[in-house]
């Protein structure tokens, strides 16, 4: 069981050890000018109490729909390393429970190598945002 | 359903067009320039063609000997095999007539996206499975919305972009509800037409208890509803006339023609696949659609003034007369309407754009050809363009011999062949429906030969220029040409047509008399050539 | 080699299209006068080709036919449902006993109970009919087309001439090389839109246009018989090819899935001319069979201006004369002898329709011929010698022999030399003479154009049929095939009452395919031999108002007349040299192609017998290649007294001609009745006496009375004397028989009227009710287009709602499930 968590567990260490890290990497370097919008609760510049009307730059959708693109996409990557694993691990069961209720089957090297397509496509988009301008911010 | 990599060989022109599409993406923000990039789009276009050609002669020969082969979520006909060229010629035309389309800047933009939405279309023509369909059919959507934004840069255009983005939105979900009460109804297959050791949904529906008729219809008509929306029939063609008046006539001929083919094309695979042979409620649903649709769009025609609007309605009236075929096909599976549909697309698709690509050249990004008025006197500043314009209105109106005619002939044929056939009901409302498209065709005439009338009797008001560019000039003789052909030559196009009609197919080996067809006697063919390919038989 | 036919076979029509559409493209920019280049070089090519394909049928055996199908134009499946059965039960189907089983007839004639395609194919055949049409056809294009170098030198139209011309030549090849009904329905169509807009070249020309018209509103009258032959043709043979043609494979799969090469051979379907069809000899007789015959007629009396038709082709002389000599006198109007020729059997079947051929033939002729003694426009006169000599084609087709078929066939092509030579000289008569085309306004131009004078010389011999040149042998063939028949039938006719039993020993090969009944045998003598000796009468005529046109025009006083402008002189090189080449066609022609005189053979008889359609159906008479001194003498007799008697008449003073024209005109009853005379009658010495004593009498009163009566009487006799006058046998002739003014009452009025009162109906009746339904949809389309609002959210609203609405049509039950729910929870709610 113990075994069992233990890569869990590193997880959570890991992840703790990076945002603490971060931010203390972040303390430690950073330059430290404050001004009146560092002082925001959003650092974007955004007020959070304002008219609900209130003009919002475009720019932050286009860095917003980047992020949940890259984001959202790459969590499709985990139900498919289980899959895969599982695949690797037991052809032949999952070929009969394939067939059993009759879903489609995929062979393993197939589904390498689409997932390596779309990570291909996910990094063509990346640099077709990228050459686009997305990232620039004027 | 099985996937490997024969499947994969099946799609590999999608694949390439997609990947070279991503290419020209990539590669416009690395090199900015228009032409390399539509020379590129050309040639790919070309490339996958030639290469089709020649590597698919094995396949062209089975297809036309009969053979229809399940792989995966794709189905392997003779109708798909034709209209996926078709598509390639399609895309070859629109990214000829975009040439000039949207800023500098975002030049490739417009032709990488074109590519896209001929890959969608591509894979539209053999979809046999609710996902891969959906799929396909918002590869064609997202690509849409993205060229309308490229169109132009004003009010006009930018609302035209969102009323389509919505309603878009609100068809591909009600397809999507549809194809989700299919899924459950059709107890849990997502492929349309089975084998037979997996079935498909129609196979599915026919083991169905006689109760769950009621959900099963509420999923169907969605279906319809959503695919409605692609091919703009009434109800659901509120958005044609503002949304091509709102944008650019590039956008437009495009808008009038790819959702058109793929929404019929889903139809057919869809819709008729999924109705049970002997279903009484099948054919009352289209034949409303069919009336309501052509009336509704030639009546709507009669009086605008805006060239794009008097388009709109038009397609929305040449979706109607398609729907005739639908009705047909639901009555009497073997009377040819599918068939007659797919010419009558054909024909409608090269005029249709015919027509916008000789507008596209009138226009460019300062000015676009707006009103009928600013035709006065083409023929006398621009012989050539006005004689192409009239040429695609005149076959769109079915003048005969032109090859609207002969499509229209062949839409009225088989509606009026099962009146003479006759059992009573049923024939009357045909009689009524074929009738009604006779009067339509009758009122159409009056709309386009006024724009022709515009064009070669009245004096010109302003000096129209042609700044569209040689690329919608050679789009429009192009489209001219294979209307040119398709009128000279009806005969090819009859026989490919009811080649590709699955139904006809499927009742060709029966007596033609027997109108009601067997559900067990589908998809049977020779066992020699299924040796290469899965068999089917739902 | 069969590449290269092919090849062949599509250039002869191909080059002259190209050149039509390349002259049409460049000529008014860029070819101008230099026009006629592509169009001769297109010609000279056709002609070549022509002749190629002429020699290798002539080098095949007898029987050769060819058909290249290049592709299908039309195709209408299952259009032909042949009831099985009935129809073979019902239609008298003549089928040579001990040849055919009623099973294997009743499939050939139609009645096979699988449906049939409806397949026009673009197909062309070469036999040896359509070869010698081919070439003659390009021949006698190429030669007028280089005369229209001179001729229409400097005229405004010169590109679109040329095109035209071309045009017309594509369509004519075309017409003759078809192996479809169809098809040679378009192209029987096409030549004569090309013939109309030549004939209106001068549209200018008030009477030019009117004349197009006239034409082709005529022939409208004769294609529409010939459009319901067509119809009768499908409905009774399931067909339209000429050729037999596999039948089509219906069931692909089944198709792919047999082995290639083996199994069982396609099904044939028998053409209506096909091998096949003539081998069993299924043709349809009887009603069915005459009518098609008729119609068919019909439309070759349009095309050909045979009788009832026959008036367009004089008033056709308004377009320019090459037109008229390569469209009106060669060609054009030959396509009706060449679509009756190609439909020999179809004719076989039916001899009623046979005899109907030669009798409208034989009229025309004679008719044509007594017009054109009195005519004064030179180019008329040529017309209506076109118009009998057709007729004399048609006696021969008439026939039904297979004499008779070739003889006809071989004064199309012998006249197609010596008339478009006379029509050539014509122009160039016209052409000096500054378009003046009356022969009263000139005259003895014999040593002005010397070479025009004597080719025109030679083309009018040939056209009166004097020894040696060919009109002669063409004309001396027609009569002898028609002599030959009124003895087969009588000979027949005589054996038939010999006989004791009527049908013992059925010789079709002496009566034709068909067998006759004895009232058909006496009935057919009869009219053959009434036939014959009006064709002689004709043949008399013909060399009559030939040579007549000849002195008028050539000899006499030297008159040459204002509009010439002092300018009359021989035509230049390039107008002459064509007249030359036909002059010596049309010396020799005869001569080369018949050598009966000589050693027995008839080499075009010979080809033409090769055609398959004609070997198979007709049954030849005797052999090809006999001379009959006697009727050639006869004949020859007769065109020499017919010479003799125009040099009587018009050399020398012509006072015979004033004083035979008087007596035709019956002048000597003009003045019988009438008071001058009575008055001069008065003046007689013993009636002066006489009126004198009355006078003295008191009785002059009594006299008065009674010169009144014999006045008042004689007036009342005179009434028909002045109808005969009027209607004298001059005016008759002069004024054409006023056939046209009778068309003009009888048709051309009532129509008029009628549609004057359609035309008011349609104005105030039927526009009204057009007009109130035809603002309906404008009306429905104002109330619709109100619901374009342009929001978003009425149209995602209208595309739910309609949605629903379409499931409730759907599923008409779910209204009651839903309100049978709704009332159940409401029904809950209550009681809670």
């Amino acid at each position: 069981m113990a075994a069992v968590l233990l890569p869990i567990l590193v997880l959570i260490v890991c992840a703790a050890l990076l945002s603490v890290g971060m931010f203390v990497v972040a303390q430690l370097l950073g330059p430290r000018r404050v001004t009146k919008v560092k002082q925001m609760p959003y650092e974007s510049g955004m007020d959070p109490a304002h008219d609900a009307r209130r003009r919002f730059d475009f720019r932050f959708h286009a860095v917003a729909v980047a992020f949940l693109v890259f984001d959202v996409e790459l969590l499709f990557l985990y139900p498919w390393a289980v899959a895969n694993a599982v695949v690797n691990r037991d052809q032949q069961g999952l070929a009969r429970v394939a067939d059993a209720v009759a879903v489609p089957m995929w062979s393993p090297g197939l589904v390498f190598a689409e997932m390596l397509v779309f990570v291909g496509l996910l990094s063509v988009g990346y640099v077709y945002a990228w050459r686009r301008g997305v990232f620039r911010w004027r | 359903m099985f996937v490997d990599l024969s499947t994969i060989g099946l799609v590999w022109p999608e694949f390439i067009l997609i990947l070279i599409a991503a290419w020209i993406y990539v590669g416009g923000t690395l090199a900015p320039g228009r032409t390399t990039w539509n020379v590129l789009a050309w040639s790919t276009y070309l490339v996958v063609f030639l290469v089709m050609l020649k590597n698919e002669r094995a396949l062209w020969h089975d297809v036309a000997a009969g053979l229809v082969a399940i792989n995966g979520p794709l189905i392997v006909d003779y109708l798909g095999q034709v209209s996926r060229y078709g598509c390639l010629l399609l895309g070859l035309l629109i990214t000829m007539i975009a040439s000039r389309a949207g800023a500098e800047r975002l030049a490739t933009e417009v032709s990488g996206t074109i590519m896209m939405l001929v890959a969608g279309l591509m894979l539209v023509c053999r979809a046999n499975e609710l996902v891969f369909l959906f799929v396909a059919l918002e590869l064609i959507s997202v690509p849409t919305y993205v060229l309308l934004f490229l169109g132009r840069a004003d009010r006009a255009s930018g609302e035209a972009t969102v009323k389509y983005f919505f309603l878009s939105l609100i068809a591909s979900a009600m397809l999507l509800y549809g194809m989700s009460t299919l899924y459950g109804v059709a107890d849990g297959t997502t492929v349309i037409s089975g084998t037979a050791e997996v079935p498909g949904i129609r196979g599915a529906l026919d083991r169905l208890p006689a109760g769950h008729t009621s959900l099963f219809l509420i999923g169907w008509v969605m279906v319809v509803c959503g695919l409605g929306f692609k091919i703009a029939a009434v109800p659901f063609h509120f958005y044609a006339p503002d949304v091509y008046e709102g944008t650019t006539n590039i956008n437009a001929g495009l808008l009038a023609v790819a959702p058109k083919v793929a929404g019929i094309l889903a139809l057919i695979r869809l819709v008729l696949a999924v109705v049970p042979a002997d279903a009484a409620w099948g054919w009352p649903l289209m034949w409303v659609l069919a009336m309501l649709t052509m009336t509704w769009g030639n009546v709507c025609a009669l009086w605008q003034q805006n060239l794009r609007r008097l388009m709109a309605f038009s397609s929305v009236a040449h979706a109607g007369y398609m729907l005739i075929g639908f009705t047909v096909a639901l009555v009497a599976p073997a009377a040819g309407g599918v068939g007659a549909t797919l010419l009558y697309l054909t024909v409608y698709a090269l005029a249709g754009l015919g027509v916008f690509a000789a507008l596209a050249y009138l226009s460019d990004e300062r000015h676009e050809v707006d009103g009928v008025a600013e035709l006065a006197g083409l023929a006398r500043s621009h012989p050539w363009v006005a004689g192409a314009l009239a040429f695609c209105l005149f076959s769109l109106a079915g003048i005969p011999p032109l090859a609207g005619f002969w499509g229209k002939l062949a839409l009225f044929t088989g509606a009026v062949r099962v009146v003479l056939a006759g059992d009573g009901g049923v024939s009357s409302w045909l009689l009524v429906l074929a009738v009604t498209g006779v009067l339509n065709a009758v009122i159409a005439a009056a709309y386009y030969l006024r724009v022709i009338g515009v064009m070669y009797f009245t004096a010109p008001v302003t000096r129209v220029a042609a700044p569209g560019g040689m690329g919608a000039m050679l789009g429009t003789l192009a489209c001219t040409l294979l209307v040119l052909v398709l009128s000279v030559w009806p005969g090819l196009a009859f026989r490919m047509a009811d080649a590709a009609d699955p139904l006809l197919r499927q009742a060709r080996p029966a007596v033609v008399a027997a109108w009601r067809m067997e559900a067990s006697a589908a998809f049977a063919h020779d066992g020699d050539l299924a040796g290469r390919w899965q068999k089917g038989g739902d | 080699m069969d590449e290269i036919l092919n090849i062949l076979m599509i250039l002869v029509p191909a080059l002259p299209l190209a050149a039509a559409v390349l002259v049409a493209a460049l000529g008014p920019r860029m070819l101008r006068a230099r026009s006629h280049w592509p169009v001769v070089a297109a010609l000279i090519g056709s002609c070549l080709a022509s002749l190629v394909l002429l020699w290798h049928v002539w080098r095949q055996p007898s029987g050769y036919e060819r058909v290249a199908t290049y592709w299908t134009w039309a195709l209408v499946p299952d259009a032909y449902a042949g009831e099985s059965g009935t129809q073979s039960v019902d239609s008298r189907i003549d089928v040579p006993p001990g040849t055919a089983t009623p099973a294997d007839s009743a499939r050939l004639a139609g009645s096979s109970p699988r449906a049939r395609d409806f397949a026009v194919d673009i197909t062309l055949r070469l036999d040896a009919l359509t070869g010698i049409m081919l070439a003659m056809v390009t021949f006698v294009s190429l030669l007028v087309a280089i005369y229209s170098i001179g001729y229409m030198h400097g005229d405004r139209g010169y590109w679109r001439f040329f095109t035209y011309i071309a045009l017309f030549v594509f369509s004519m090849t075309m017409l003759v090389s078809v192996s479809n009904f169809v098809l040679l329905f378009v192209f029987w169509e096409a030549v004569g839109v090309c013939s109309y807009l030549l004939i209106g070249f001068w549209y200018e020309k008030p009477a030019a246009a009117a004349a197009g018209m006239k034409a082709f509103l005529v022939n409208r009258v004769g294609d529409f018989g010939f459009m319901l032959g067509v119809f009768l043709i499908w409905t009774t043979y399931g067909t339209l090819n000429y050729h037999d043609t596999p039948a089509p494979v219906r069931d692909t799969v089944a198709a792919s899935a047999a082995p290639v090469g083996g199994g069982e051979a396609a099904e044939i379907v028998p053409g209506v001319l096909g091998s096949q069809r003539i081998a069993t000899g299924a043709y349809v007789g009887g009603g069915t069979g005459l009518a098609i015959c008729l119609l068919l007629l019909l439309g070759a009396c349009g095309k050909s201006a045979q009788f009832p038709l026959h008036v367009w082709l004089p008033d056709a002389m308004e377009g320019p004369t090459p037109v008229s000599a390569l469209i009106h006198a060669a060609t054009m109007v030959t396509a009706g002898v060449y679509m009756v020729a190609r439909c020999t059997p179809l004719f076989t079947a039916s001899p009623d329709g046979q005899l109907v051929v030669a009798a409208i033939g034989t009229f025309t002729a004679l008719l044509a011929a007594l017009i054109a003694l009195t005519q004064f426009d030179l180019k008329r006169v040529l017309a209506y010698s076109t118009i009998s000599q057709l007729g004399y084609m048609f006696l021969g087709l008439g026939t039904g022999t297979l004499a008779g078929i070739s003889a006809g066939m071989f004064h199309l092509v012998t006249h197609a030399f010596f008339k478009a030579l006379l029509f050539l000289g014509a122009g160039s008569v016209m052409h000096a003479m500054g378009n003046v085309i009356d022969m009263r306004q000139f005259g003895g131009l014999r040593r002005v154009m010397p070479r025009t004078f004597w080719t025109f010389l030679i083309g009018c011999l040939a056209l009166s049929g004097i020894a040696p040149l060919s009109g002669f042998w063409s004309k001396d063939a027609i009569l002898a095939s028609v002599h030959a028949r009124v003895e087969v039938l009588e000979h027949e006719l005589v054996r038939r009452q010999g006989a004791a039993e009527p049908d013992a020993d059925p010789a079709h090969g002496s009566a034709g395919a068909v067998e006759l009944s004895a009232d058909q045998l006496g009935r057919g003598a009869w009219a053959y031999r009434l036939m014959y000796i009006t064709a002689l009468i004709t043949a008399f005529l013909t060399s009559v108002y030939t040579f007549r046109m000849l002195y008028l025009t050539f000899f006499g006083a030297q008159r040459i007349p204002a509009e010439a402008g002092g300018r009359a002189h021989e035509s230049p090189g390039l107008m002459v040299w064509p007249l030359l080449i036909l002059a010596g066609c049309a010396a020799v022609a005869g001569m080369v192609l018949d050598q009966s005189y000589w050693n027995g053979t008839h080499p075009f008889a010979a080809l033409l017998a090769g055609t398959p359609s004609l070997t198979g159906a007709v049954a030849s008479t005797e052999a090809l290649g006999a001379f009959h001194i006697d009727i050639a003498a006869v004949s020859l007799l007769v065109a020499v007294a017919g010479v003799a008697c125009a040099s009587w008449l018009y050399l020398g003073d012509r006072r015979t001609v004033h004083r035979l024209r008087a007596v035709m005109d019956l002048e000597g009853w003009a003045p019988a009745g009438g008071r001058a005379n009575l008055l001069r009658l008065a003046q007689r010495p013993g009636v002066r006496g006489w009126n004198q004593w009355m006078e003295r009498m008191r009785l002059g009163w009594l006299m008065h009375l009674l010169v009144e009566l014999v006045l008042l009487l004689a007036l009342i006799l005179s009434v028909p004397l002045l109808l005969c006058r009027f209607m004298s046998p001059y005016r008759l002739s002069y004024g054409k028989f006023f056939l046209d003014e009778l068309y003009w009452g009888l048709v051309v009025q009532p129509l008029r009227g009628i549609a004057w009162l359609c035309s008011v109906l349609d104005d105030f009746f039927v526009d009204g009710i057009v007009n109130a339904l035809g603002r309906l949809p404008a009306h429905l389309g104002t109330i619709l287009r109100s619901t374009q609002t342009g929001l978003v959210q009425f149209y995602a609203l209208a595309m739910i709602l309609g949605g629903l609405m379409l499931l409730v049509l759907v599923d008409q039950q779910l209204v009651s499930r839903v309100g049978a729910w709704l009332a159940a929870i409401m029904a809950g709610c209550g009681a809670w």
